[in-house]
Formats: C-alpha cells, sequence, structure tokens
C-alpha cells in the first residue's frame, strides 16, 4: 500500500522523525511496525522494518541511518508516496501492574506509541531512556541517562532501575547489551518484563520465517510471534 | 483474448503463474493481500514427514539484488499440515502444490504414499535440492541414479502430478532433468537457490547461524534462465522455470527460454501481490506482440 510523507525531518545525531498519512482503516497497537519498501529498483532488495511511535493524526516513526536502505530513507521529501505493508506484529500484552517503560538509542521509538496509549487510557507509566550522549536524544520527557554523562544521569539507563521491585513490569526495547543487562537485573529484582526484539527480516508476516530466534519453546519469529517476547522466554 | 491457460498432465491452470515454495507459507497467509485463487498454482512451504525446527539463527541477510537464506526447511509437519492447512483449501480455487522434502528414499516415498490421500492437492513438488540440510537435500538431486530411484519409487505410491525440482548446484542439471524424465517426472522445476555464504566483517565469522545459505531474488535470473534454456533442448517434459522473477519482462524470459510455467519466490516478500501483476503483465505482452496463447511463446528463443 502507499502514501504520502508529511515529514522527514532530522531530530537528532543520524535520527530522523517521519510522519506518513494515515490510510484510511489503518489500525494499529502499540508495539507493531511497518515494512518499508524503500528502493525503487531491485537495491536493496528487501522491505525495512521500523516500528510505529504513534498513530495520531499522522503515522510517526523514529528511525536512525545505519546502512543503505536508511541512507535512502532520509532523502524522501514531503509530498513523496511510500509503500509499506503492515501493520505487522503483536502489540505489548498490557500487564495489571506499575509500569515501566525502559529505552535504549532508538529502541525508544515503539514505546513512544506505549507511553501514549497509556496516557490515553489514564494508565500511569515512568519513562526511562538511555542515549550515548545527548546529541542522540529524541524525546521531552522521562528521566534520561547518557554513557558519557552529557545529558541526564551519567551512565547506563539500566542503571537507573536498580530500585525496581516485584510489582512493576517493564517494557523495554534497545540494543543487544542493554536488554541483556536488564534481564539479568529483572532475575536479580524479580520485576517482570516484555523485551522488543530486532531480527532481520524478508517478509514480516511470517512466511518466511527468516527471522527466527531462540526460545525456551523452540525457534520463534520476531515478525509474527513478536517483536514483544517475555524476557523469561528468550535463549541468548 | 488471449489464452493463458496452461496444461501440465491432467492438470489445467488458468495462467501460468505459481509462487515458489518456501516465499509463500501455507498459502493462505497471502490472502490478506489478495484473492489467491487467482493464482495458476499455489506451491506451499517444503512439507516433511516430521515437524522440523530448521536452522539456528539468523537465517537471512541481504545481498546484492538478493538474499541468502538458511531456513533448513522448518514445518509443521504432515499431521499438522492435514489437519490444519489441508481443509482451508477447499474453498480456494487455485491448484495446491505441496513441496516435500525427505532425509532418505523411504521417507520421501511414505510422504507423497500419505499425501495421494487428499483430494486438495493437485501435485506434489519433490525437493531433492535444499542446499540448508545436511541428511538428504542438495546430494539427492546432484546424482542421476538417485533422482531416478527416488522418483521412479514416488511413482509407484502416488498418482498425481509429480514436479521435480532441481539444484543448480550441478555440473551439468539437464542431466538430473533427464534422470527425473526417465523416471516418469511430470515435470522439472528450475532452479532452486545457488549457495553462497557472507562474511561479517566486525565479529570476523560467517554470519548466517548455518555460515552458508541459499542465494535468491533478482541477482540469479540470469542463472536460471540459462539452465532452463538449456534443459529445454535435452527433455521433453515441461519445465516450470524459477530463480529472481521479479516482473513480467523476465517471466517472459524464461518462458521463451523453454518455461510452459514459472514460479515467483523472493518477490513475494518484497511486494506480496507482485505474481498478479506479473500475470497482467504477460497477459498485457501477449496482446502487444499479438499473441493470442500463452503455449505458443514456449521456448520461441531456441531456433
Ligand atoms: C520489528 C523491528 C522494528 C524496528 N524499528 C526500528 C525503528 O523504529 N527505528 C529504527 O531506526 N530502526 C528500527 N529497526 C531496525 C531497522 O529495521 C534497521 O536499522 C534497518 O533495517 C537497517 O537498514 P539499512 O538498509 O539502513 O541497513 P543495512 O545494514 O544496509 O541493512 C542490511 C540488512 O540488514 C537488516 N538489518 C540491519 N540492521 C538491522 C536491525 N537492527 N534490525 C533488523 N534488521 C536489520 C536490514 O533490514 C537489511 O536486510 C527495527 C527492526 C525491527 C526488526
Ligand atoms: C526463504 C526461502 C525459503 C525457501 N524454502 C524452500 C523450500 O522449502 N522448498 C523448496 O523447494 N524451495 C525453497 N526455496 C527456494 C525457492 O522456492 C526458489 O526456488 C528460489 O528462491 C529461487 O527463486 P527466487 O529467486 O524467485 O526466490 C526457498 C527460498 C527462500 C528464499
Ligand atoms: S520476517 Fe518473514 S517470517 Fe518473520
Amino acid at each position: 500500500m502507499k502514501t504520502i510523507v508529511l515529514n522527514n525531518d532530522q531530530v537528532a545525531k543520524d535520527t530522523y522523525y517521519l510522519q506518513l498519512q494515515v490510510p484510511e482503516g489503518f489500525k494499529y497497537e502499540p508495539g507493531q511496525f511497518l515494512m518499508l519498501k524503500i528502493n525503487k529498483l531491485n537495491e536493496p532488495l528487501l522491505r525495512r522494518p521500523f516500528s510505529i511511535a504513534k498513530v495520531d493524526e499522522t503515522i510517526d516513526i523514529y528511525y536512525k541511518v545505519i546502512g543503505l536502505g536508511t541512507n535512502i530513507l532520509k532523502s524522501y521529501k514531503k509530498g513523496d508516496l511510500i509503500d509499506f505493508t503492515g501493520p505487522f506484529g503483536n502489540g505489548f500484552d498490557l500487564r495489571n501492574k506499575r509500569i515501566v517503560l525502559c529505552g535504549g538509542g532508538i529502541g525508544v521509538a515503539p514505546l513512544i506509541g506505549l507511553k501514549y496509549f497509556l496516557d490515553s487510557k489514564n494508565i500511569t507509566s515512568h519513562c526511562f531512556f538511555g542515549f550515548n550522549s545527548k546529541e542522540d536524544c529524541f524525546v521531552d520527557f522521562g528521566e534520561i541517562a547518557t554513557l558519557d554523562g552529557s545529558l541526564g544521569k551519567k551512565g547506563s539507563v539500566v542503571d537507573l532501575l536498580e530500585d525496581l521491585d516485584n510489582s512493576f513490569h517493564v517494557y523495554a526495547c534497545g540494543p543487544k547489551g542493554m536488554l541483556k543487562a536488564l534481564c539479568e537485573l529483572a532475575d536479580r529484582k524479580g520485576f517482570s518484563m516484555d523485551i522488543s526484539l530486532e531480527s532481520n527480516m524478508a517478509c514480516g508476516f511470517g512466511v518466511c520465517l527468516g527471522c527466527s530466534i531462540n526460545t525456551i519453546n523452540g525457534y520463534k519469529q520476531v515478525c509474527k510471534d513478536g517483536p514483544a517476547f517475555n524476557y523469561t522466554e528468550i535463549i541468548w | 483474448m488471449v489464452n493463458l491457460e496452461v496444461k501440465l498432465s491432467n492438470l489445467r491452470f488458468k495462467n501460468p503463474v505459481l509462487v515458489a515454495s518456501g516465499t509463500f507459507g501455507w498459502g493462505i497467509e497471502y490472502n490478506r493481500f489478495f484473492d489467491i485463487g487467482l493464482l495458476g498454482g499455489v506451491i506451499v512451504k517444503g512439507l516433511s514427514l516430521n515437524p522440523r525446527q530448521g536452522n539456528p539463527p539468523p537465517r537471512i541477510v541481504e545481498t546484492p539484488c538478493g538474499m541468502l537464506n538458511s531456513i533448513g526447511l522448518q514445518n509443521i509437519g504432515l499431521e499438522k499440515f492435514v489437519s490444519e492447512v489441508l481443509p482451508q483449501f477447499d474453498s480456494i480455487r487455485t491448484n495446491l502444490i505441496v513441496n516435500i522434502y525427505g532425509s532418505e528414499i523411504g521417507e520421501f516415498v511414505e510422504l507423497a504414499g500419505r499425501l495421494n490421500n487428499y483430494k486438495q492437492i493437485a501435485a506434489l513438488e519433490i525437493n531433492v535440492s535444499c542446499p540448508n540440510v545436511k541428511a538428504g537435500g542438495a546430494a539427492f538431486g546432484k546424482d542421476p541414479e538417485v533422482v531416478f530411484v527416488l522418483i521412479s519409487s514416488i511413482k509407484k505410491v502416488c498418482d498425481k502430478t509429480i514436479i521435480v525440482k532441481l539444484t543448480p548446484n550441478v555440473t551439468d542439471i539437464a542431466l538430473i532433468a533427464q534422470a527425473a524424465q526417465s523416471a516418469k517426472a511430470d515435470a522439472v522445476s528450475l532452479i532452486n537457490t545457488l549457495t553462497g555464504m557472507i562474511i561479517d566483517t566486525k565479529t570476523k565469522k560467517p554470519f548466517l547461524g548455518n555460515k552458508f545459505g541459499g542465494l535468491s531474488g533478482p541477482a540469479i535470473y540470469p542463472v536460471g534462465l540459462k539452465m532452463v534454456y538449456e534443459t529445454y533442448e535435452k527433455v521433453n517434459i515441461p519445465i516450470i522455470g524459477v530463480g529472481g522473477i521479479y516482473n513480467a519482462d523476465v517471466a517472459v524470459q524464461y518462458i521463451l527460454a523453454g518455461a510452459s510455467m514459472i514460479q515467483i519466490g523472493t518477490a513475494n516478500f518484497v511486494e506480496p501481490d507482485i505474481s498478479l501483476k506479473i500475470i497482467e503483465g504477460i497477459r498485457r505482452y501477449l496482446e502487444d506482440e499479438e499473441i493470442d496463447d500463452v503455449n505458443k511463446l514456449v521456448g520461441l528463443a531456441h531456433n
């Protein structure tokens, strides 16, 4: 399906904010993602997965420029048509506990949508976000940690969660190292947690079986069984 | 009006466009995008007797104009396929072709024999060419004698149309196609994926969990095309062309090279309804060329 680019601006270091027109009948749950077709020729061939950060008057996506596809994506301009499939994936499973959102880097993106959704239901949530440095930060709410100390607390966002106990439920997304550290913390502190994972994807809707990850229940597909998983399920 | 209908053994296909095994799930998933009944036929994910877990991740990576996969034939196994997938095909008006795999000849034969009981299935595509599994896999498809014995044995227990899917990872693919023909296969499809690998320069290790994978996508179409062309001159049974088809022009090239039908694979991931566009593109090509029947196009590239 095609839709119109309404905005595609840089908002932090190598980070862009893409807004798309909401096509008629478009429905979404926090945690889901779109597959964007960025190429017009055959390279890059495959679509690229991006979390939906928010849907309101527009579909909002935050993305980090890292390779071929995202380098082309940043050249899209207001008024251009872009082809997408989705939304795909299971949304975050909502728990009746004290809610914490914990994001690292561009992994903050899917949590923005969750925060917005919780707010709309008058559910309180506490947000903790971590970045390498001030220039990487693209959110204006939540408690921030930066590795170099240029914004918020110096250190990893994982350090900000030291006070949690088993009355909390955490929704997390970010780089692998951060998620692994969070899993260890969760084991120690006893809080429950869902984590949103990434994997290379070809289709995005469960037919190529390419995006598998290893879980205690065998291989699962990130695109269809996830991207959010209960952390106790994952074998790293 | 041009005729797009083609026949294969006793089967009729409303058009020559099929979708390739492993790129179309169990078929029904694509109904969210379009009516899959409009296709000539649907070839479902490689099925084995027992469920298979597949290979360790990561399983896919993009390559220039293509991708490498090392899925390793992950599938739900015969029992679940029969109880959960097959009934859904009662109401789908296209030919269902089941791609099958066994780790030894006996397993292939048992599977083919058991699938023979189900009326929803039009044909079996025998996968003797998967590069991503250790036991059997492409090793079967590399030896003409093994192919002969395997297909002859399957023909004894299964009276459905039998298509043999060949691997390009051989010196002479036509030789294997001839063995399939001698064993009374109804058709051959070529090609499966080409073996390849990618090394991650950061970790300095092979990228895929299984080290090697199968290369597919637009990058491989000139290879598949040449193999279809070559094989067309050596066998009399129909050839089904597959490998890198991403638009009607490439599909027509395969037909000109000698394919009676074609399969769309990797392109389904990128554009889920690409096969419909390709059916329309073939129709338009025939109209423009003032050819009234797609069957008249087959093999025209040969003199
Ligand atoms: C469910 C999901 C949601 C995502 N949400 C976002 C988001 O909101 N914002 C954002 O910036 N990024 C997100 N990503 C990561 C994003 O998809 C990759 O950064 C992007 O595909 C890289 O493409 P590229 O062509 O620039 O990179 P290249 O390195 O050129 O890509 C090569 C191949 O690797 C794949 N790939 C590379 N890195 C990743 C990765 N981290 N995850 C998945 N595939 C990757 C690409 O899809 C492509 O097939 C998400 C990934 C997943 C799986
Ligand atoms: C992810 C993936 C899974 C595949 N699984 C199977 C399979 O189970 N059985 C089979 O015979 N071929 C399988 N194939 C091969 C395709 O059916 C096809 O032969 C090949 O991809 C070349 O065509 P393409 O370039 O159009 O994709 C698979 C291909 C891909 C990309
Ligand atoms: S991306 Fe194809 S199955 Fe998940």
